[in-house]
């Protein structure tokens, strides 16, 4: 018995000296959760914040961006307290909102202050009425296209769905490209932002402005038989319906392709110093189809949200204010090349001098769509992927396709 | 009370009981906590609805799901598939290995590579193998004429399966020859010297000797793997993410969609809870019929 009695008192002194590590003193500590950055931006931006707030510490705590949703999921399942800011996707914030494990911001910022971002990020980030989180960089579904061979045509970038297919097929057969396209096609969250970009070029939609499903539609048809003719056509690879966002830069980047839609981040990679077509790219907005009136692509980006459970509101939305403020998106914009959201920055002097093209972009952003904004999209997105990609491999026509698909999410809302 | 007023039986115990709660712990209590998730209605999406005992409810919605049958369609063929290549293969493999031949330690160290590479990774590597612009299995393909223009191995309902199989037939034999290979070095040699001298051939060695006591190491190996392929994930979510159109789904990663992505728990332990049943029949299977004895192993 004596023995069972050590070994309580030594399991008793185990567990408390977590605790006395923990010993409080005046200043708070404050744990920003989310994804690595591959710059050392964000580094300096927090070691100046703690400088200038002493009585805050904000310390970083990184996970791998692929398994950044598990993560999350997990913690906050648990009703984990030990962080306090979580960096998510935007499509997660309708569902963690719901789920009541993100704290609503309406306290800490003003509708004036919100009123500064873009439009896109701002509705993507909120639900039911209330901001959940505030976007920090945005991203968007971009048209890349080779200007050196347009140019060499006589020809503007494409504007409407049949110009970018002539273009693509013409430059493939005129010009050293095997390409004429490359997308993101795999049965993955990638191949809804591409569908939805023609989906809304065409008129079309996923859920109405009072939440009914409208999926199933003479525009969205027209939308995904477009889509599905470029997925099958030799304009682009023949496994495109594989490919994911890398699959689809690099024969972009290795000369070897004349159009590509992709995320900003690309841009960065065809700019390089050692990128064999550097200075022959041009951005444009994704094209319109015969029945829609204006050019949409899909928003992306990543936003600071604050963990419901966290003891120090107060304190992460300073800091997420601090973050997301006009210096911070100006440094954050020059250093690392990410999309700032705060609409005053595309007009900032030292931003445009080094990125003359945000000018001309930021119609694109302005106009950029957030998916449909539900705690079910991810749902809604799984049974959409799958119809979609059984149209793309082959196995349905849109027709049924989007008929099933629409019917599912409809169950699924009701 | 000091320990030697402890009758024999009962310091055991004590000197278990570390271990038992540990396994407790990290195994008994998860699988009941699922199992009793799986009976109530937690979908954390909406959680004004609370989480009600909704019984079997869960249960009758996921057998009327199409995708789980298809899930666990999908997890069968893989896991026969795979298992009985990954048996012939990895059982031809050892017995190469065994013979003595010049470099032998190399090849037996090298067989070992393909399961030393931590799954994600080979997943990733198959996945450029199989490219349709860059991959060198098209290449090779067009080359020989087999093709005549480069095939979308993973994006390809025909294919998609089949490409998943040999990637993992290609990561995991090497474990099914290593313990092969230990199960025929525990043969005695002078059992067929003395079947030498009684007159038997090749043939009847293989069949009288070497089978009869290989049979631990095979079942074992047998049992490993179904077990492994019947819950498989990582390389599925690497090569096609369950693609193309839910053509090469497992009931895991049917399982973690529900869960992380739909965050419907209750539904998705269903599918766990079914997953593990499917673990425990087959383990029930070859101990009790095939009489595997793992604790000899």
């Amino acid at each position: 018995m004596k023995k069972l009695l050590i070994l309580t008192i030594l399991l008793t002194f185990v567990l408390s000296f977590s605790s006395v590590i923990m010993a409080e003193d005046d200043v708070v500590e404050l744990v920003l959760y989310g994804r690595v950055d591959d710059t050392s931006t964000i580094t300096n931006m927090i070691e100046r914040f703690n400088e200038e707030h002493p009585n805050i510490n904000v310390v970083q705590e990184s996970t791998p961006s692929g398994d950044a949703r598990d993560s999350y999921v997990t913690r906050f399942a648990g009703r984990d307290d030990s962080f306090d800011i979580a960096q998510i996707d935007i499509v997660w914030t309708p569902e963690f909102a719901s789920a009541g494990w993100i704290a609503p911001l309406n306290e800490y910022f003003t509708d004036s202050e919100l009123d500064a971002f873009l439009p896109g990020p701002i509705t993507g980030t909120s639900y039911d009425g209330q901001q959940y989180a505030i976007p920090r960089f945005t991203d968007a579904g971009i048209l890349y296209y080779r200007k050196d061979l347009l140019e060499e045509e006589g020809l503007e970038p494409p504007t409407t769905f049949d110009e970018l297919y002539t273009q693509a097929g013409l430059l493939q057969s005129n010009y050293d490209v095997s390409q004429g396209m490359t997308l993101q096609a795999q049965q993955y969250e990638g191949l809804i932002c591409n569908i939805l970009e023609y989906m809304w070029g065409n008129g079309g939609n996923v859920l109405d402005e009072d939440n009914n499903v409208v999926l199933h539609s003479e525009e969205n048809i027209e939308a995904l038989d477009f889509f599905a003719k470029l997925v099958k056509s030799n304009v682009t690879p023949s496994g495109v319906s594989s490919y994911v966002e890398e699959d689809a830069r690099v024969p972009f980047n290795q000369a070897d392709s004349a159009f590509q839609r992709n995320w900003f981040y690309v841009w960065g990679h065809v700019q390089a110093e050692d990128s064999p077509v550097k200075g022959k790219v041009g951005m444009a907005p994704m094209p319109v189809g015969p029945n829609g009136e204006e050019s949409a692509a899909t928003l992306g980006g990543w936003n600071m949200a604050i963990n419901n459970f966290s003891n120090h509101k107060e304190e992460a939305a300073t800091f997420i204010k601090y973050i997301t403020n006009e210096e911070a998106q100006i440094e954050n914009a020059l250093n690392t090349g990410r999309l700032p959201t705060l609409k005053s920055v595309y007009n900032s002097e030292k931003v445009l001098e080094e990125y003359p093209h945000f000018e001309e972009l930021y119609d694109v952003f302005i106009n950029a769509k957030p998916r449909p904004v539900s705690p079910m999209y991810s749902q809604i997105s799984e049974v959409m992927q799958r119809e979609i990609h059984s149209v793309i491999t082959g196995s349905k026509n849109s027709n049924e396709a989007l008929r099933d698909a629409h019917n599912e999410i409809e169950n699924m809302i009701n | 009370m000091k320990i030697n007023d402890l009758s024999e039986r009962q310091l055991g115990y004590i000197l278990i009981a570390p271990a038992l709660i540990f396994i407790f712990g990290i195994a008994i209590f998860p699988v009941f906590r699922t199992i009793w998730i799986s009976l109530h209605n937690i979908d954390l999406r909406i959680i004004h609805l609370g989480t009600p005992f909704v019984g079997l409810d869960n249960y009758i919605a996921i057998f009327q799901e199409a995708r789980f049958w298809n899930a666990l369609k999908n997890t069968l063929f893989f896991s026969f598939t795979s298992v009985s290549l990954e048996m012939f293969l990895g059982f031809g493999a050892a017995l190469l290995v065994n013979r003595k031949f010049k470099g032998r330690s190399i090849v037996r160290a090298s067989v070992l590579i393909p399961w030393a590479i931590p799954t994600v990774i080979s997943g990733l590597i198959w996945r450029l193998l199989y490219n349709d612009q860059i991959g060198v299995i098209n290449d090779i393909f067009l080359r020989l004429g087999f093709i005549s223009e480069s095939v979308s191995w993973i994006g390809n309902s025909s294919t998609a399966m089949w490409s998943v199989i040999v990637a993992d037939v290609w990561k995991t034999t090497p474990f099914v020859t290593l313990l092969i290979l230990a199960g025929l070095q525990t043969i005695p040699k002078e059992l067929y010297e003395s079947a030498k001298i009684d007159g038997a051939n090749k043939w009847q060695e293989f069949i009288n000797i070497t089978l009869p006591l290989l049979k631990s190491s095979i079942l074992v190996a047998l049992l490993f793997r179904i077990l492994a392929a019947f819950k498989v994930f990582g390389l599925i979510d690497v090569l096609t993410s369950g693609g193309p159109s839910n053509s090469t789904e497992s009931l895991s990663l049917y399982a973690h969609r529900l869960l992380f992505r739909n965050l419907n728990f209750g539904e998705g332990s269903v599918v766990s809870v079914m997953t593990f049943l499917g673990v425990l029949l087959i383990s029930f299977i070859f101990v009790k019929i095939f009489n595997v004895d793992l604790s000899r192993k």
